[in-house]
């Protein structure tokens, strides 16, 4: 029996895309299922067509097909990834290309007269803590000179949270994924208040990154070590069970970072007094898992890299000017488009006039099925836009409208242990119409003022259509199915 | 001004609690600051950073909760405390949900997962889009009913290539009519059911022939309509084709009725050779099809009427239609189509009988058409941007009131669709018109009124309202033609 021959027999069981007439008077014979029909691609038919085109489709030798198989291999490798912390070093020595005039940032390129002033007073900070100035001045006349190597710390494997400055003696933790070997890097977090990537420079700051350079470093290396490296993915996949997301919300991760490290280093020949001022500041701060999470994203997302004919995400990131992303299948280019103010909540004193357009890194998280992807999870969080628990489902419900599969590992309670919403693709994002959501802190557009709130921001539709054009561009001939060689 | 500090000692809450119960008495009027927070080293510093800070707060241990704030007044002041008790004391009831927490699909795929049994989509989206969602469609393994026309012929042939390599069938694009075990698509009447299937290119021709039948007691078993350029050479009638094969092996089907447009003959001759093999009953109604050859047991029809006729075995019966004493002025018929199969039909009936008769299918329309003329109003010349004449009359309106001012026009032949989809008063617009404009002296207006006693309009008023308008009203397409040339054949002759 044909597949038409079969709604002959069985009744048409009807889908209706159009005019409310046509499926009003279908509703009065058989089933009529609802679908709140919008034009694919933000109303651009160039879109819809390449969405079309792409859509899943088994028929042998076809783009489509291609695009399918290309989509559950990077799937599949995500899931497969196994982000251990391995190590902690100076990133020089470890991050591939880096000298002692390389700068690193957050989000997509940038130079140094468009940074946003919190990006400004990071690298200021960084110059100085680096010795290379003496003061801001100094710092920011170097950063104009040209002598300045500035890139994206996404370009070396690594990512930053807000600026997300990298300078050569800064520690980076060292992220490996066990299953393919690949590593991935972060700084550790400074902990709340004025700190370097929200573009504060003044004398704490600086003698804090030096501190945690002498002796936050080596004490977690000694328990890495000791460790013989920290499963991250059992410990956020733990934290999750436990209400955060991850993102904007660590405390859970961090107290298991906590309980696991400190017997390790009370029981260390480490200096007591320095095994002091260690636990104090992991004691202090509930935000110090985030880098860690942050780096274990960037290990499972670059084992999904560069898979032809593959239209998953591997990278959102902002760097404060505008907000950057890449495609697996289309390697290293950035398609980007204007950063936006988050909508949130502000400390008292602050409002939206003094938020920096989003910035940092961190979206790495939600590009790796956690943040607010997990957000039903984590319904603390959902306040910051004056939301319901609810609201916090219905977000993680609509996330898995643009992903490509579930997480085998990052589960969420709340939602019967389903796994979280995994791969975001730039065909469904396209297809539906539907944004990433990102958890977001917001900085003070000026340097050195930190962080003044908290919220919700999608990332921009800009560079969705920039991204699913070049896709069409490279992998369609603009006919509406395309048979390829086989 | 004034200044307000609390403290409650032990009473914790979440630090994103109380940045919502800070904003809002942020937004308290009279209240220039507010600070909820935990009495951390960390909040401290922020609100020394805001000038909150009170000497009082140096007390404040970090499981307490500080309540801070500058008054413009006492009064605000005390206002706002209580709002934070109420606030602390319980979240809003019933905050209000900002995303509907069960959503309806965006779109084709997110709707197919949810309902895996969805094996039909009907896509009526403008055409810009209507390929890309028609493709999505097949790849999802649903069959389509493509209503939205302006899809290019390369996909269209795309298209329903793809659909027959996976037994499936594109209906359309442009495809306003199917009825698939009695679930009505686009422009269609309710009828009885029965044993009759029809397929089809055109729209209104199916109509026709579905009231046509149900009228004459017969009964429909499906109606699949393939599009208006399904039997060209490009497409070569493989939604025809996908019909026919479909409709052969459904039991509830013994008899089959092709009706069509003008069509390629070459796909035309290898289509009815196809059809001839299924071993049915078989009837074809082809506009413009010279019939050179037999094709096995298929019977040809000239008129619409007739088709139905021989579908339900039963004779043609004679014009009904008796006028002759309605006399008109005006010399020549003029006809106001919402129907292109019913056009193009009325045109080759009149030009049988009367010579030349302008068609805006052959001729697109301008003012300097005179004599006997036939407007298609569905055709892509009017309807670019607007919604169909059977949903919305104000086009034929408004044309109708020219047509009518002519001296020359002696009879107005229309259409009037009825069923579902359709303009669900018809006859209450255009009566009003046949009042004003076609009085003793004016034209006469034939209306053929498409439907059955089934409609959801409700055949009978809607023909009450058009006689009592003072239209002459037919039940079907051929006598609406004849009965315009019996009254146009007596132009200028007697009267009062």
């Amino acid at each position: 029996m044909s597949e038409f021959q079969g709604v002959l027999t069985d009744r048409p069981k009807v889908l209706n895309l159009g005019l409310k007439t046509i499926g009003d008077s279908v509703a009065s014979f058989t089933n009529l299922y609802p679908i709140d029909w919008k034009p694919p691609g933000w109303g651009n038919s160039d879109l819809a067509q390449i969405v079309a085109t792409l859509y899943p489709d088994s028929t042998p030798g076809t783009v489509a097909e291609k695009v399918l198989q290309a989509n559950q291999t990077a799937l599949n490798r995500m899931l497969d990834s196994q982000p251990v912390l391995v190590d902690i070093q100076p990133a020089i020595e470890v991050l591939p290309g880096m000298n002692s005039n390389t700068i690193l940032h957050a989000g997509p390129p940038v130079e140094w007269s468009d940074m946003c002033g919190p990006m400004k007073g990071a690298v200021i900070g960084a110059l100085i803590y680096e010795e290379r100035a003496k003061n801001e001045e100094e710092a920011a006349a170097l950063a104009a000179s040209g002598q300045i190597e500035f890139a994206p710390c996404h370009s070396r494997n690594a990512v930053g949270p807000m600026a997300g400055i990298i300078s050569p003696s800064m520690p980076v933790w060292v992220v490996k994924n066990n299953t393919f070997g690949n590593l991935a890097f972060a700084t550790m977090n400074e902990g709340w208040g004025r700190t370097l990537r929200f573009g504060a420079f003044d004398q704490d700051v600086i003698n804090r990154l030096v501190w945690m350079e002498n002796t936050l470093a080596p004490a977690m290396k000694l328990v890495i070590d000791k460790l013989e490296g920290i499963d991250l993915k059992s410990m956020i996949a733990q934290a999750l069970q436990m209400g955060d997301e991850c993102h904007n919300r660590d405390i859970a991760a961090t107290n298991l970072f906590f309980k696991m490290v400190t017997p390790v280093l009370v029981e260390s020949n480490f200096p007591l007094e320095k095994i002091q001022q260690v636990v104090r500041f992991l004691g202090e701060h509930e935000h110090f898992f985030l880098n860690l999470a942050m780096a274990a994203c960037k290990a499972t997302l670059v084992a999904a890299q560069d898979i032809p004919y593959c239209s998953m995400v591997t990278a959102i990131a902002r760097n404060g000017v505008e907000v950057g992303i890449t495609v697996s299948g289309l390697g290293n280019q950035w398609f980007t488009d204007t950063a936006t103010v988050a909508q949130g909540l502000y400390f008292p004193g602050y409002s939206e006039e003094d938020a920096n357009p989003d910035i940092g890194d961190s979206a790495v998280t939600e590009t790796g099925g956690i943040g607010a992807f997990v957000m039903g999870s984590s319904p603390a969080i959902v306040q910051f836009v004056g939301g319901t628990p609810e609201d916090a489902l219905a977000m993680t419900r609509e996330m898995y409208h643009i992903t490509l599969g579930k997480n085998n590992s990052y589960r969420l309670p709340a939602l019967s242990f389903v796994g979280s919403p995994t791969g975001i693709d730039i065909i469904r994002v396209a297809d539906t119409g539907i944004l990433p959501i990102i958890n977001t802190g917001i900085a003070h557009k000026e340097p050195g003022h930190g962080l003044v709130g908290a919220g919700i921001v999608r990332a921009p539709q800009g560079c969705f259509e920039k991204a699913l054009r070049a896709f069409g561009e490279k992998y369609t001939d603009g006919s509406l199915i395309k048979v390829e060689d086989r | 001004m004034s200044a307000e500090v609390i403290i409650k000692s032990n009473m914790y809450q979440d630090s994103v609690a109380l940045m919502r119960i800070s904003s809002q008495i942020s937004k308290l009027p009279g209240i220039i600051q507010a600070a909820v927070v935990m009495g951390t080293p960390q909040n401290k510093n922020i609100l020394e950073e805001s000038g909150l800070f009170k000497p009082e707060l140096m007390a404040a241990k970090p499981s307490d909760l500080i309540i801070v704030f500058d008054a413009e007044d006492p009064a605000s002041g005390r206002k706002a405390i209580k709002l934070v008790d109420k606030l602390l004391e319980s979240p809003e009831p019933g905050s209000k949900s900002t995303v509907k927490a069960d959503r309806n699909s965006v779109s084709i795929r997110t709707a197919i997962q949810a309902h895996p049994e969805v094996n039909m989509i009907a896509i009526s989206v403008p055409g810009e889009f209507a390929a890309a969602e028609a493709l999505k469609a097949l790849k999802s393994n649903a069959n389509v009913f493509l209503f939205s026309d302006n899809v290019s012929i390369a996909d269209e042939v795309q298209l329903k290539k793809y659909a027959w390599s996976k037994d499936l069938i594109l209906m359309g694009p442009d495809c306003g009519t199917a009825y698939i075990d009695e679930v009505p698509f686009g422009f269609v009447n309710r009828v009885r059911r029965g044993n009759i299937g029809i397929v089809g290119s055109s729209g209104t021709g199916i109509q026709e022939l579905m009231t046509q039948i149900h009228r004459l007691g017969g009964g429909i078993s499906h109606v699949i309509g393939t599009g208006s350029h399904d039997l060209s050479d490009d497409v070569a009638g493989l939604s025809t084709k996908s019909a026919i094969i479909a409709l052969e092996a459904d039991e509830a089907t013994e008899t089959i009725v092709l009706v069509s447009k003008p069509a390629s003959k070459t796909v035309m001759e290898h289509i009815l050779e196809a059809l001839a093999r299924t071993g049915k009953k078989l009837i074809a109604c082809l506009q413009g099809f010279a019939l050179e050859k037999d094709y096995g047991n298929i019977q040809f029809a000239n008129t619409l009427q007739q088709a139905a006729c021989l579908a339900v075995n039963t004779t043609v019966k004679p014009p009904v239609c008796d006028f002759a004493d309605v006399r008109v002025q005006g010399k020549f018929i003029r006809g106001l189509f919402s129907g292109g199969t019913l056009a193009s039909e009325a045109y080759m009936l009149l030009g049988k009988e009367v010579g030349p008769v302008a068609f805006n299918i052959a001729d697109p329309w301008h003012s300097e058409y005179h004599g006997h003329f036939i407007l298609d109003m569905g055709s892509d010349e009017f309807t670019v941007g607007k919604p169909h004449p059977i949903i919305d009359l104000n086009d034929r309106l408004s044309m109708f009131k020219k047509v009518a001012a002519d001296k020359e026009t002696g009879v107005i032949l229309m259409d009037l669709v009825l069923g579902f989809s359709a303009h669900e008063d018809p006859a209450s617009e255009l009566a009003p018109y046949i009042r004003q404009f076609c009085g003793t002296n004016g034209p006469k207006v034939v209306i053929n009124l498409l439907g059955t006693e089934l409609d959801f309009q409700g055949y009978d008023s809607q023909a009450s309202k058009l006689l009592e308008a003072g239209a002459i009203v037919l039940n079907n397409n051929s006598d609406a033609v004849f009965t315009a040339l019996q009254l146009v054949a007596g132009a200028g002759k007697g009267g009062e």
